[in-house]
This record gives structure tokens, C-alpha cells and sequence, in this order.
């Protein structure tokens, strides 16, 4: 019997020794919390530099340490031609520099392998970068437009397996090197605007190292040995982490201040929050709900923002093909009867804000909300409008149309989406007090992409985008018949105005925006979207990252000016 | 012997035909489909994803698709990834390890615990450590495994050793930054997933253990044995053990299979990189190469453990014979 214990007490040994078997100490232990309110950096504000827990005195940013970042999914390659994830994305900006970049005070596009600012020719069909001298790739060879040309052959390579070929199709007809630094890209549209983006979009491939291999499948794809970017490969074990290192001392913008990057992939947001609870990794994007606690942590540096690249935001899209809801005055109605700020409150947790049109405010095309037609939360201006339009409260208590249609939708989301699922909810009580009926549906997520996007087999569905740069992406939902106008909405006026705004004389931000507002004003007029709201990034950092001053781009736009303070031990 | 096994083999031909078949169906049969990601992408015209469609060969009918898969199976080519073009087999032996390495160590934790523990409940029945051994593993089989291995990651974020480094890591395969293998930190990482990988396999152990003890137990050569006045530990090791385990053995090959081929949750909530965490962002996002390649191979694993559970039955019970 004794043998019996002792076999159950050597298993549990046996646990407990691994369990033990730590590595030596390396780091101090973190100092205890300096203060109980973190101060959440907004935007405009430079994060107040952290503050060393010995008095050695340190001068300016110091060199060294290596960024733990997390990502949710790994990359599929470092081929940026083959991919069109977010991870490959991120990865491969840390190993190949770009050809231009949005500034992040004015928003502009500006040059960083290309200098400052492109020229158009005056019929506006031609449009020129020059290529900074004495770029060099990590192997010393130089960088010239031979590797630009090379890339852009490669984009338009039908044997490539390129994602976004027509829409540079769209954009350009042809680019060519005038010299070994100057390029000039021969536009589709004459003085299409959205191309000064779209030329910086891919950044090149040295030409010497890819000219002879399959693009689509070679051993580089994993593991790029010549490279142009903040830092050299290193490591990359597959779905564990990625780690880019040492620093390349020949970047375009300077070599960077810490030594590596590295992502580790945590695929679940509650792993990676109590990851940075324990210091394994430097960055969360903590949810709503865990957003108070993480951000009193001890070695927090909470920021919070509305991005002006990547803002996401809901809404709840009608399909304009029913009827009813081609009524304008039907959607307004909904929409007015919807109290948009309680799912501010109650589904974001106050991390989110009002939006009036079909762009985020931070966008640097957005419309002042002042210029906007509103229809904001008052359920008495709704049943009046619909009884004006002489939609009346039938028996069962749901208003019918003059033609005895009820005025009963169904409301669909998908599956799952704990936050889509509450929006749905809280509508559909908001909308039986002004006598419209709603049945709400969860769908399986493809099954509700193959209804909202092909079969339109829907009423009124909840959805959320994530604005990009450049606002004529957004012709693509509401230009008539477009590929993602999945409401169903047209307007020929609208439809011009896009057209203008695309081919702007100059191409400057503020003309082009005075018609993308008249734009938004038009769309919020017809209300085939409620908007909803625009959420906040919430973003934690760690306190011994030194970030930069906060713009719509964030915090660490500038990665080559990024430091890590040493004496802030984990 | 030798007759049966090849038999056994040539069976496992039509089965892997059938699994093959039934996979294909319902990876189809399934709404959307890899392309689907780009139709919310602005930037992703219809003509781009008709061409890759085309050149994916996702334009041909379901039983075109199936043959052309087929015969690359045949000549030993399980494809390539929608996504990343590599070789599916490549993908596959790259995370093959760490998954085996989880499952043998969730196997070895499942016999470590759940054996003593059965034994120990079976010889103490009604005591208050049998009550307390049965209402565990009552609980912990009916808990989801995948929940509690989050909460074990909540509560583990927040112990740490007075040096300042946590009890156990929380994540992943190794510490970042470490440039050479290091076992302890290896053995470190594989703690936490594996015991949680594995409680499954030693509660059922625990179970089987307990009610095989008491049966045997209730025998009369374990009663002749003790009247020969034979010590207990003799009595308990040479007859009531080796005899309980019989089931145990038989079990063993499949619940390896079955920890091997349900690591997927457990990979993802513990962030490693095996098997299982390649199949399920394949499924996702429905990169049929690589998702019916892994299944395959969950499949493989499965026809030869069962193999391998009926040859481990026959030599441990000598009644056993193959014909």
C-alpha cells in the first residue's frame, strides 16, 4: 500500500519538478504600481516618457531591446505579391521598406523610397516619382527603379498569384523608368487621384535575387535574405512567433532604435491580455470589459484613438430591394427610432462614437458632423413621420403601408458575434415601440456573406467595415451596381460626384474632400445604412516602450524612432 | 500473425477511401469558400477572383475536383496550400512534432495520474479519498477542457516565483529570444498544455482503473492469493494491477489518437504550434488542401492506433488469438 502512495506522490513529484524547473532570474521584479488611475493618452498628447526606477541618468533614446508584439493570425508568407492578410502585411513592412507612406500629421501621401511628392504632367496622364540616391539593399547591392520595374512586372504577371492586379489595372496603364531614379507611371484615368497611393503600395523586390525563381513558390518566400526594410530576417517558427533582427543599418529613414520585432501569435484575445499581464509580450488590444483593469496595471501605457487609416465601424444595411424599405422615409423612421447611444454605452462600453455618414470622423475626408442631415434617437419624430407617410398602427400594434403591407422585416447578423447579436436585439425592442416588427435571425457567417452579398435574401442586416485610406475605395458600396453595394442603393448624382472627386485637377486632400462631403451628405440623407457608431482602438503598451506622440496613425508610425527604456526592467 | 496484420492493413485502404470521401463532401458542402475573404475587400475586383478561382480549379465540378485530388494522392502529392502555394506534406511535417510531442506527453500525464489514482480509489472504496477521487472526475469531465485551460492560464498569469518569473509560461513553444534548444524550458512550455491536453485521458483512465480494481479485486485467485498469505503489495502488483490494465492497454492507442487528433482547441488556447492549429485556421478559412491533408493524416494515425490497440490487446492477454 505504502508502494501505492509512493507511486501517486512520484507522479505528482514528477509534475511539480517541471513545473519548477525555471530558468535563472534574469530581470528584477517590476516595481509596485506607481498609481491607481492610468492616464490614457488621447490624441494630440506625447505619452510622458517613462519614468527609470534608479537615478542613472540616461540621455536621449537609447539603443537596444527587442518589441514583443502579438498577432492573432501568422503570416502566410513574406511574399508580399501572394498575400493579402493583415499578418504577411505586418511582417513584411518590418523587412521591406516602402515607396511612400501617409504622413502622419497631414495624412498626405508622401515619398519615403520615392522623395516628396509625385509631378503630373499638365494633361494629367502621366505621373513621376524620383527614387532617393544611395538606397542600398541589405546585401549592399543599390537600389534602382530596374527593382521597381521588376516588381510591377511581376504584379502584372498573369503566372503570379497577385490579389489586387485589376485594381492596379484600373489604375495604371503602364509604368516605366525613365533613368535608373526616375519613374513614371502612365495613368489609366487621366488625373486619377487614388494612383498616388496605389504607386506606393507594393514595395519592391530586388530584382537580382528574384529574377530567375518562381515567385509563387520558392524557399525566399519563408525566409527573405536581401531585404530593405527596418530589419533583417531571423526566425520565423511557424504559428509560435516571427522575429525580425538585427536592425538594417542602411533603412531609408535611419537605422532603427531597438535591436528586433517580434510577433508571437496568440490566436485567443484572452491569452494575449494576460500575456501582457505577465510581461511576455508588449502590446494588448484589451476588450471593452477588460479595458479598466489592464490599463491600472503597473506597467501599463494605455491609448486610446480613432484611427485614421483603419477605423472600424457598424451599421445595420437595409436591402433596398424590399418595397417597403425602398422608402426612404421607412428608413429614416428606423433609423430615428433606434437609440444609437445606448449601444454606444451598453454594447462598447462607452469606447466608440457617434457617426453620422459613411465616414469615420477621423478620416481625413470626413464631413464636419454640422454638414450632415442626423437622424438622432427620438422615437415621437418617427411614429410621426411614419404616420405622416401613412404607414398606420394596424391591430396586432404593426404599422401597415397604404397598401395593407405590415411593415415586419427580418433582421439578421451572424452567428456568433456576441456584439452584432446585442445590436440586433436592442433594435428590435426600439423598433416594436414606433409598430415596426422585426424577427431577428442568427446566420452562419458564410451562409450570411453568400445572403447580403448574392441572394439578398434579407431585410436588414447588421455589418461592420473597416475604413482604409483613400475614400474612393467607398465607390465600391455606393456607386450604382458596384461590387459591395449590397443594399442595392443608387444615385446617378452620387455616382458623379465620385467620378469628380477621383480626378481632382492636383489631386489636393481639400478638394477632393469638399466633394466626397457632398457625397456623405447625399448617403446620410437616404439612410440605406444606420450608422451606428465608430469604436476606439483601446491599446495597451508597455510602460518601457517610449512611443511617439499620438496622431490618427497611432503611436508607433515612426518604428525606427521607437526606443526601449533599459532601465525599466521587466 | 503476420496474415492478420496485412489484412488489417489492406482493411484500413477502403476506410482512409471512404474518410476521403466524406471530408471532400462536407468541406464543400459547407457555405462559402476560400475566396470568400475577398468579397470584403474593396480592393479585390471579380475578375481577380474569377481567375484565381479558375486558377485554383475551384470552377470544376465537385467530382472533377475530387479525381484530380485523388490521383495526386496517389502519386504521393497531397497538394499545396490555397494560401501560402507550399506543399500541404511540408506544412503538415513541419508542425507533425510538436503535436506528437503534446500527445505523448498528454498520454504519459494521463497514465501517471489517472492509473495511481483509479488503483488507490478502487482499494479504498467508500472512503472519503474514493468519494473525493470520483467527484473530481466527475467534474473534470464535464467541465469543457478548453474553458478551464483559460482559467488555469488567468490564475497561472498571476504566480510568480520570488525571482519574478511566472510558475509555469502561459504560451507558446519556447521563450523568445532563446537562440538554442533548452529542455527544461522546453519541458516548461510542454507542462501546462500537456496536463490539460491529457486530463481528459487520465480521468478516463482514473475511471476505468477503479472499476477494473474493484472487479478484479472480487476474483478468486485474488482471494487465493491473499489466503496463501502472499503480501499485499505481491497481491495488489502481480495480480490485481496486471490484470486491471488490460483495458487499460487496449484504450491506450486510442486515446492517444484521441488527444493527438483533439489537440486543435487545446493548441490554440495554449498558443502551440502543431497539427491542430494548422487545421483549424485551414478550416477557417477554408484551405481545403491543407485541411483534408491534415485530417488524413489525424485519419492514418487513427486506423494504426487502432492496429495497434488489437495487436497491444492480444499480447497482453494471452486468451487473445488472431486468426
Amino acid at each position: 500500500m505504502k508502494k501505492l502512495t509512493f507511486v501517486i506522490a512520484l507522479a505528482a513529484v514528477l509534475v511539480v519538478l517541471a513545473a519548477c524547473a525555471a530558468p535563472a532570474p534574469t530581470a528584477t521584479p517590476v516595481p509596485p504600481p506607481p498609481a491607481a488611475t492610468p492616464v490614457i493618452i488621447k490624441p494630440g498628447e506625447t505619452p510622458v516618457p517613462t519614468k527609470p526606477p534608479a537615478p542613472t541618468a540616461t540621455t536621449g533614446p537609447q539603443r537596444g531591446g527587442t518589441f514583443i508584439d502579438a498577432s492573432f493570425a501568422d503570416a502566410v508568407s513574406l511574399q508580399q505579391l501572394i498575400t493579402s492578410d493583415s499578418a504577411s502585411s505586418n511582417y513584411q513592412a518590418l523587412l521591406f521598406a516602402g515607396l511612400t507612406r501617409i504622413d502622419p500629421k497631414t495624412l498626405e501621401i508622401v515619398g519615403v523610397m520615392y522623395e516628396g511628392s509625385p509631378t503630373f504632367s499638365a494633361d494629367g496622364t502621366k505621373m513621376t516619382w524620383k527614387l532617393r540616391k544611395g538606397l542600398k539593399w541589405s546585401d549592399g547591392k543599390d537600389i534602382t527603379t530596374k527593382d521597381i520595374i521588376f516588381t510591377w512586372e511581376k504584379m502584372m504577371d498573369e503566372k503570379v498569384k497577385f490579389t489586387y492586379r485589376q485594381n492596379y489595372k484600373d489604375a495604371f496603364k503602364d509604368v516605366k523608368a525613365i533613368d535608373d531614379y526616375t519613374v513614371e507611371y502612365t495613368l489609366a484615368t487621366p488625373g486619377f487621384c487614388p494612383a498616388v497611393a496605389s504607386s506606393g503600395l507594393v514595395a519592391p523586390l530586388p530584382k537580382h535575387i528574384y529574377e530567375n525563381l518562381d515567385i509563387n513558390q520558392n524557399d525566399l518566400n519563408m525566409k527573405p535574405p536581401v531585404t530593405s526594410g527596418y530589419y533583417k530576417f531571423k526566425e520565423w517558427v511557424k504559428d509560435d512567433h516571427f522575429t525580425a533582427s538585427p536592425a538594417y543599418e542602411g533603412f531609408v529613414r535611419g537605422q532603427a532604435l531597438m535591436d528586433g520585432y517580434t510577433y508571437r501569435i496568440l490566436k485567443d484575445n484572452t491569452v494575449r491580455t494576460q500575456m501582457f499581464k505577465t510581461q511576455d509580450v508588449d502590446v494588448a488590444g484589451p476588450d471593452p470589459a477588460d479595458w479598466d483593469e489592464i490599463s491600472r496595471l503597473p506597467h501599463a501605457q494605455p491609448v486610446a484613438y480613432y484611427s485614421a487609416t483603419g477605423a472600424a465601424w457598424d451599421y445595420i444595411g437595409f436591402n433596398m430591394k424590399n418595397p417597403l424599405l425602398a422608402d426612404v422615409v421607412v428608413r429614416q423612421a428606423i433609423s430615428a427610432a433606434i437609440n444609437k447611444k445606448e449601444m454606444i454605452d451598453k454594447v462598447r462600453l462607452g469606447h466608440a462614437k457617434s457617426q453620422y455618414s459613411m465616414l469615420p470622423s477621423s478620416s481625413w475626408a470626413a464631413a464636419d458632423e454640422k454638414e450632415l442631415p442626423k437622424f438622432e434617437f427620438d422615437p415621437a419624430k418617427a411614429k410621426k413621420m411614419l404616420d405622416d407617410a401613412g404607414y398606420k398602427v394596424g391591430a396586432d400594434g404593426t404599422r401597415v403601408s397604404k397598401d395593407g403591407k405590415p411593415l415586419k422585416f427580418g433582421l439578421f447578423y451572424n452567428a456568433g458575434n456576441k456584439i452584432r447579436e446585442q445590436i440586433a436585439i436592442i433594435s428590435q425592442q426600439y423598433l416594436k415601440d414606433v409598430g415596426i416588427a422585426t424577427a431577428v435571425e442568427a446566420v452562419e457567417w458564410n451562409a450570411y456573406l453568400e445572403r447580403v452579398q448574392k441572394t439578398k435574401d434579407m431585410d436588414m442586416f447588421v455589418l461592420g467595415w473597416t475604413g482604409g485610406y483613400d475614400p474612393n475605395t467607398t465607390k465600391n458600396i455606393w456607386g450604382t451596381n458596384r461590387g459591395q453595394n449590397y443594399t442595392g442603393y443608387t444615385d446617378s448624382e452620387v455616382d458623379k460626384l465620385y467620378d469628380q472627386a477621383e480626378t481632382v485637377p492636383g489631386c489636393k486632400q481639400v478638394d477632393r474632400k469638399a466633394l466626397y462631403v457632398k457625397i456623405q451628405q447625399k448617403i446620410a440623407e437616404a439612410q440605406p445604412y444606420i450608422f451606428l457608431y465608430t469604436t476606439e482602438n483601446l491599446v495597451v503598451y508597455n510602460k518601457r516602450i517610449n512611443l511617439l506622440p499620438l496622431t490618427g496613425l497611432g503611436v508607433t508610425y515612426d518604428l525606427e524612432k521607437i526606443s526601449i527604456n533599459p532601465l525599466i526592467k521587466k | 500473425m503476420t496474415r492478420y496484420l496485412v489484412r488489417r492493413l489492406l482493411q484500413t485502404i477502403p476506410v482512409l477511401f471512404i474518410i476521403s470521401v466524406i471530408q471532400f463532401g462536407l468541406i464543400n458542402a459547407a457555405p462559402g469558400g476560400p475566396l470568400k475573404a475577398y468579397l470584403l475587400d474593396p480592393n479585390v475586383s471579380p475578375e481577380d477572383i474569377r481567375k484565381f478561382e479558375h486558377d485554383l480549379g475551384l470552377d470544376q465540378p465537385l467530382p472533377i475536383q475530387y479525381l484530380t485530388w485523388m490521383g495526386n494522392i496517389l502519386r504521393g502529392d497531397l497538394g499545396r496550400s490555397y494560401f501560402t502555394h507550399r506543399p500541404v506534406l511540408e506544412s503538415v511535417l513541419e508542425r507533425l512534432p510538436a503535436t506528437v510531442e503534446l500527445g505523448l506527453a498528454a498520454t504519459l500525464i494521463s497514465y501517471l495520474v489517472g492509473i495511481p489514482l483509479g488503483v488507490y480509489a478502487g482499494l479504498h472504496r467508500g472512503g472519503r479519498i474514493d468519494h473525493a477521487i470520483r467527484f473530481f472526475t466527475s467534474i473534470l469531465n464535464a467541465v469543457p477542457h478548453w474553458w478551464l485551460g483559460l482559467v488555469i492560464i488567468i490564475f497561472l498569469a498571476n504566480i510568480k516565483l520570488e525571482t519574478g518569473v511566472l510558475l509555469l509560461p502561459i504560451g507558446g513553444i519556447k521563450t523568445i529570444g532563446k537562440e538554442e534548444f533548452d529542455p527544461l524550458d522546453y519541458l516548461r512550455h510542454l507542462i501546462l498544455p500537456a496536463f490539460m491536453l491529457g486530463t481528459g485521458g487520465w480521468v478516463t483512465f482514473g475511471r476505468y482503473m477503479r472499476s477494473e480494481t474493484l472487479e478484479v479485486l472480487g476474483q478468486d485467485y485474488v482471494r487465493t492469493a491473499y489466503s496463501k498469505g502472499l503480501a499485499e503489495r505481491v497481491v495488489i502488483f502481480r495480480h490485481v494491477l496486471r490484470n486491471a490494465l488490460i483495458p487499460v492497454v487496449t484504450i491506450s492507442a486510442g486515446i492517444f489518437v484521441g488527444l493527438i487528433s483533439g489537440a486543435a482547441i487545446m493548441e490554440q488556447v495554449f498558443s502551440w504550434p502543431g497539427m491542430g492549429r494548422l487545421l483549424l485556421d485551414a478550416t477557417l478559412k477554408k484551405d481545403y488542401p491543407i485541411s483534408i491533408g491534415v485530417v488524413f493524416v489525424f485519419t492514418i494515425f487513427a486506423v494504426l492506433g487502432r492496429l495497434l490497440s488489437d495487436i497491444a490487446y492480444g499480447w497482453v492477454d494471452p486468451r487473445i488469438r488472431y486468426d
